[in-house]
């Protein structure tokens, strides 16, 4: 699976997991202004993007390519710069799976429930005498190893299955997703998610032209301001997505 | 012992066979039925609505400035919300919680069973 991103969105997860109020305004800010290169020029100056978050001296930023979504052949119309705290830190499969099991697991609400004797209707009265019969000896007709009696230890009830993970494992999972997918050449970068047409098969076609894969997650900055375009060509297409970064999942699909 | 028996075809040894020494090779009554040929096979959707966006909006709040808790989006019934306990601890949550609108009936099993696991929990096994 791949995931387009709007140049400059990754940078805003802070890479030591602290909170940050200004990075989201100044991100949005930042990719509003960058110049957009024209559709219909020649050759055009290569989309430069340096990182804005200070990196660390002893490490260098991670650099990919950007790409645009206009042309079939537009791939590398640019060269951006990101921060390695957050594409380039060690691969820990471990994270990845606890994050992976928790995002499966927090919203899961079992339903099922069983009646127990106490619940069955009926059963109230002693079936037969206890001595002289000559049958066993019971007590209700709706205890469980009668048929049709209750369950002793059934599922009880909805049952929730809650639980948090520290929000610096969470944060470091996300990280440890972008580091290996963009090491898997399975991260594109994409300067604007403008599209030429409306039409889902000219998406299809650029999937296949720039062997993407079978699905693509289209990233976008803020939910507000999507293109038409893209959003009408993936909502015909069930396998290609189109999200704001706010719900960047770890695992989708 | 049963290498022995396979002289003698099928039916004619299933009265004489004791059921101790019968081989699965001399045929199974036909109450325990095994069906022979496979089910029409189940089409499963991977990529419908709920599959292709699972998981979407769980980092809201490390992502979103800490505006909305990944608790918030659980749908459910109220007293279960963004919480976990075991069975008697909800038993009593939801008591408090909806307790007054309940049905009489469901209310008063409720109840039942909020003192047997009081007392189940308290009284008996090894942790009281």
């Amino acid at each position: 699976m791949q995931q387009l991103v709007r140049a400059g969105a990754r940078a805003w997860l802070r890479p030591r997991g602290c909170r940050g109020l200004s990075a989201l305004t100044e991100e949005a800010v930042q990719s509003a202004e960058k110049p957009e290169p024209l559709a219909n020029a020649g050759p055009q100056a290569p989309v430069l993007r340096r990182c804005e978050l200070p990196v660390p001296l002893h490490r260098r930023p991670v650099q990919a390519w950007v790409e645009s979504l206009r042309g079939y052949e537009q791939e590398r119309v640019g060269l951006t710069e990101l921060h390695p705290d957050v594409f380039s830190t060690a691969p820990r499969l471990d994270i990845l799976h606890q994050v992976a099991i928790w995002q499966k697991n927090f919203k899961r609400i079992s339903y099922a429930k069983t009646k127990t004797r106490a619940e069955v209707r009926g059963g109230g009265r002693k079936p037969w005498q206890q001595k002289g019969s000559g049958r066993a000896r019971h007590g209700s007709i709706r205890s469980p190893i009668w048929r049709g009696g209750g369950v002793a230890h059934g599922p009880r009830g909805p049952t929730s299955y809650y639980y948090m993970l520290p929000m610096k494992v969470r944060v470091q999972g996300l990280k440890v997703a972008l580091t290996v997918k963009l090491a898997q050449d399975d991260l594109h970068i994409v300067d604007s998610l403008e599209l030429p047409t409306t039409d889902p098969q000219y998406l299809m076609e650029l999937a296949r032209y720039r062997r993407w894969g079978d699905s693509v997650l289209f990233v976008d900055l803020e939910h507000e301001d999507m293109p038409q375009n893209v959003v009408a060509a993936t909502s015909g297409l069930k396998t290609f997505n189109l999200i704001p970064a706010i719900g960047l999942p770890l695992h989708s699909g | 012992m049963a290498g022995s028996l396979s002289w003698v075809a099928g039916r004619r040894l299933w009265g004489l066979v004791p059921l101790a020494c019968r081989s699965f090779f001399l045929g199974v009554p036909r109450l325990f039925h095994v069906r022979v040929t496979l089910p029409p096979p189940k089409v499963i959707d991977r990529w419908n609505q709920k599959r292709a966006m699972f998981g979407v909006y769980d980092n809201i709040g490390i992502l979103g400035n800490f505006e909305k808790h990944p608790k918030e989006l659980i749908k459910g019934p109220v007293w279960l919300r963004g919480w976990k306990g075991n069975e008697l601890q909800r038993c009593i949550r939801k008591k408090r919680m909806v307790g007054n609108r309940m049905f009489i009936d469901d209310l008063h099993n409720l109840n039942k069973r909020i003192s047997f696991l009081y007392k189940r929990f308290n009284r008996h096994g090894k942790h009281r």
